[in-house]
């Protein structure tokens, strides 16, 4: 097991170092003066330059992207150019609020998805089947801003149940929960009927309604047991790209975690926050996806018996 | 039949009493619920909340370039003299007085007010004021990244004569230097004794810094010593909400999460107009919309090519596709804005396509290509000019550039026309023009040269009086209209969208001059 860890701990180092350099190259190949940006329209060159020079602009891109990482392996990933904040420490400081809306998004996408993937896989090509599969398809299409203020009109506007936005009170967490969700979920009920309805009609089922175990327990143990191994794949994947696919739907709801404040860095032309949350969210992504894999090894012997062992 | 009659009567009666109680109940109760104590004093709440669609990247004046800055400044540090956008008059804050000592405009003494004191509790004096220039004009100064314009060029000494009068000895007669005097003053003694980043923090406004929450708020905390009192500011916090989706901040203000905005797009002006809790506010604004050259292009510096587009161009058109039908701007001629110093009402090129056709015929330009380049924001705008100079007789294309990078790709001079550009139109007489429109100027991006503007220039700084400048700088503009460096097109309105228990709303013609220490907040009727 160590060693299926380590291997993939090993990608991850190259990985770091690669999206570090793309992240900065696309940085210094994208237009604009960050220091003109900084020192705003009414600076003169003399101004610009100076800022320039004190942010270490002049110099070239691989002097500086190696200076940066010499930084990063130091927990050092710069200051962010507005404000003089720390980039660590502000990436920090809002990870909570975006674990937090992860979490209860991905709470939502199980409780909908599972018992509706279910259902749709036992009543395969009736009605109920093409009815969620139709929602399932809505659900996959319909874009995040958009549903994010629909939900705010009805749940917030018309019937005052929730928060419009901010993170001050518990059920603010839920419409923007709900609206990464839909998508999530309805993904997730597609793959849940796939892999339901690979096992429905397995030989060792029939075995089971043969010896008189109830339909009830052969479905929710025996094959949606046996169904887990592809769902916990792709819920565990959407976990990890709520960290930085949620950009769109924190700023609708002005949730204050990375995405704003990735949002924020890109309109700023924050070179050093925009590059410190990239790095940081590939970071944090690629542990969650580790951590899913290895829980996938405990889910499947398979995988397991590979590395017993070793 | 008598006592049936007699039911009746009782019955009525009875009714009446009731009625009658309820008006009681009514008047007693009802008169009450409203927004008064037992003694009829006004009842006001903690605290307002404000929305903007930014964070506040520092709280220190001179750190930043952002609005939010700037107005969150604007309420932590007062000024030394003020411009009011409305009366087009100056207005002394920390400055009681001042005195062109020469009355040639090569002096100035200005006399502060007394006993101000500072957020940490020193008085303010006039080293202060001397500290506060020499820090905050040089950019290599830690903390400074906005530094005072044009101070060196300007200020040859700055001489504090004694506790509460400070001299400034200029380079050169400028009559209106005055004007160029609203700067934060800053404490020279928080300087000696905190960090750069909480020194200047520090100053003498009403409010001074509350509690900053990253990514989610910045507060404002009434300060009791405020010179001045604090009777206009009876709410003793104002906090801001970062809320960058201006859709859901009009949702927010509906659902009275928030008291105030004034960053709400226009296409939320109707719904938000329809609901009765909710009032508006207008303001004229100082956002002078534009279109300009590549005076770097041969076909461009051709007077007759640039008046050919401004004949083509309909401008109403462009406010009403581009401003939802003027609610957001309003046709404007003169690059100056009617708030703006020495403003004056040119005679424009107007609207004649068929003029502009026969320019362009004349010229030989029919059927060569303009490029336009624009940001997909103001997308409707480049096709309302494109669709224009099609009309007569150019060939218009589109260049579609990331807004992010603007300044930047007006320096690369890879167009023809730009549209969508503004300028904040504000400060002293000359500022805009001459950073435009001059040689060297900060933002002469499109290398405007004129020798007959130069010209100018050096003969409105003879002047020796406000008023001689302000004759000449009227040909000046009326020059600009008719020569065309820039093709003026509409000067924004400042709307300011607040829930009804809210008062002290000055919606300021910019976001960078709002003054939200004069927000209160009512407590609701009934509560």
């Amino acid at each position: 097991m160590w060693r299926y860890i380590l291997k993939r701990v090993s990608i991850l180092i190259p990985l770091i170092f690669l999206v570090s350099f793309i992240v900065f190259a696309l940085m210094e190949l994208s237009p604009g003066d960050p220091a003109r940006a900084i020192a705003g329209e009414y600076a003169t060159e003399e101004q610009v330059e100076i800022i320039r020079e004190q942010l270490g602009y002049n110099d070239p891109l691989l002097t500086r992207y190696f200076r940066y990482l010499g930084g990063v392996f130091q927990g050092d990933f710069g200051t962010s150019i507005y404000g003089n904040k720390d980039v660590l420490h502000e990436y920090l400081s809002r990870l909570p609020f975006t674990l937090w809306l992860a979490v209860f998004s991905i709470f939502f996408t199980i409780i909908i998805s599972i018992p509706l993937g279910v259902i749709a896989a036992v009543k395969q090509n009736t009605w109920v089947d093409n009815l969620l599969s139709g929602v399932a398809i809505c659900g996959i299409s319909i874009p995040g801003f958009w549903l994010g203020l629909m939900l705010i009109l009805l749940f917030s506007l018309k019937l005052g149940w929730f928060p419009v936005q901010g993170a001050t009170k518990l059920s603010s967490v839920i419409l923007p929960a709900i609206t990464l969700g839909v998508a999530n979920a309805s993904l997730s009920t597609r793959t849940t009927r796939s892999a339901m309805l690979d096992v429905v009609r397995a030989d060792y089922l029939r075995t089971a309604r043969a010896k008189g175990v109830k339909e009830k327990r052969v479905i929710f143990k025996h094959a949606l047991g046996n169904a887990l191994i592809p769902i916990v794949t792709i819920i565990g994947s959407q976990f990890s790209g709520l960290f930085a696919g949620a950009m769109i739907v924190e700023s609708v709801f002005s949730w204050p975690g990375i995405g704003t404040l990735t949002i924020t860095a890109i309109r700023g032309n924050d070179i050093a926050l925009v590059t410190g949350c990239a790095i940081l969210t590939t970071i944090l992504t690629s542990v969650t996806l580790l951590i899913v894999d290895i829980l996938y090894a405990y889910i499947d012997p398979r995988v397991k018996a590979k590395y017993v062992g070793v | 039949m008598n006592l049936v009659r007699k039911a009746k009567l009782e019955k009525g009666n009875f009714m009446k009493k009731v009625l009658l109680l309820l008006v009681l109940i009514f008047v007693l109760f009802g008169s009450s619920a409203c927004n008064k104590d037992e003694d009829g004093e006004k009842v006001f709440a903690d605290t307002v909340i404000v929305a903007y669609a930014d964070d506040l990247d520092t709280p220190n004046p001179y750190g930043s370039t952002s609005s939010s800055c700037h107005f969150y400044t604007n309420s932590t540090h007062s000024v030394l003299i003020k411009n009011d956008y409305v009366t087009g008059q100056l207005v002394g804050v920390l400055a009681q007085t001042w005195d062109d000592v020469n009355g040639n405009g090569t002096e100035w003494r200005i006399h502060l007010r007394e006993n101000v004191k500072f957020h940490d509790g020193t008085t303010l004096n006039a080293d202060d004021v001397v500290f506060t220039w020499n820090w905050a004009k040089d950019v290599t100064h830690e903390g400074v990244v906005k530094p005072i314009n044009s101070a060196d060029k300007q200020v040859k000494e700055i001489i504090a004569e004694d506790a509460n009068t400070v001299l400034f000895k200029l380079n050169y007669a400028i009559p209106d230097f005055p004007s160029y005097l609203e700067i934060k003053i800053l404490s020279e003694e928080a300087f000696e004794t905190m960090a750069v980043a909480d020194a200047a923090a520090i100053g003498t406004g009403p409010y001074r810094k509350g509690e900053i929450k990253s990514g989610i708020s910045y507060g404002l905390t009434r300060f009791d010593d405020y010179y001045e009192g604090i009777e206009d500011f009876p709410s003793k916090n104002i906090v801001v909400k970062y809320i960058p989706d201006g859709n859901t901040a009009a949702a927010s203000l509906q659902a009275g999460e928030i008291d105030y905005c004034f960053v709400i797009p226009t296409t939320s002006y109707s719904t938000l107009a329809a609901d009765e809790n909710i009032e508006i506010y207008n303001a004229p604004g100082v956002m002078s919309y534009y279109i300009g050259f590549n005076h770097k292009r041969d076909t461009w510096k051709n007077v007759e090519a640039r008046q050919a587009i401004a004949m083509a161009v309909n401008k109403t058109d462009i406010v009403n596709i581009t401003f939802e039908n003027g609610i957001g701007a309003s046709v404007n001629n003169n690059f100056c804005v009617p708030t703006g110093a020495g403003y004056t009402q040119v005679t424009p090129i107007a609207y004649n396509p068929t003029g502009a056709a026969e320019l362009v015929e004349e010229n030989g330009l029919t059927g060569s290509t303009v490029t336009i380049m624009a940001t997909t924001f103001y997308k409707t705008w480049a096709e309302t000019v494109q669709a224009n100079l099609n009309a007569v007789g150019f060939v218009a294309e589109i260049d579609f550039v990331d807004s992010k990078n603007w300044t930047a790709l007006k320096s690369s001079y890879e167009y023809d026309i730009y549209t969508g550009d503004y300028c904040s139109y504000t400060g002293a007489l000359l500022h805009n023009f001459n950073r435009f429109f001059t040689i060297g100027g900060s933002s002469n991006v499109y290398g405007f040269e004129s020798p007959e503007w130069e010209a100018m220039m050096v003969e409105i700084q003879t002047c020796e009086t406000y008023s001689e400048m302000v004759t000449q700088f009227a040909v000046m503009q009326q020059w600009a209209a008719d020569n065309v460096p820039v093709i003026p097109i509409a000067v924004n309105k400042a709307i300011g969208y607040a829930n009804k228990d809210v008062g002290g709303v000055k919606l300021a013609p910019s976001y960078n001059l709002q003054e939200l220490h004069y927000l209160y907040k009512m407590v609701p009727a009934g509560r």
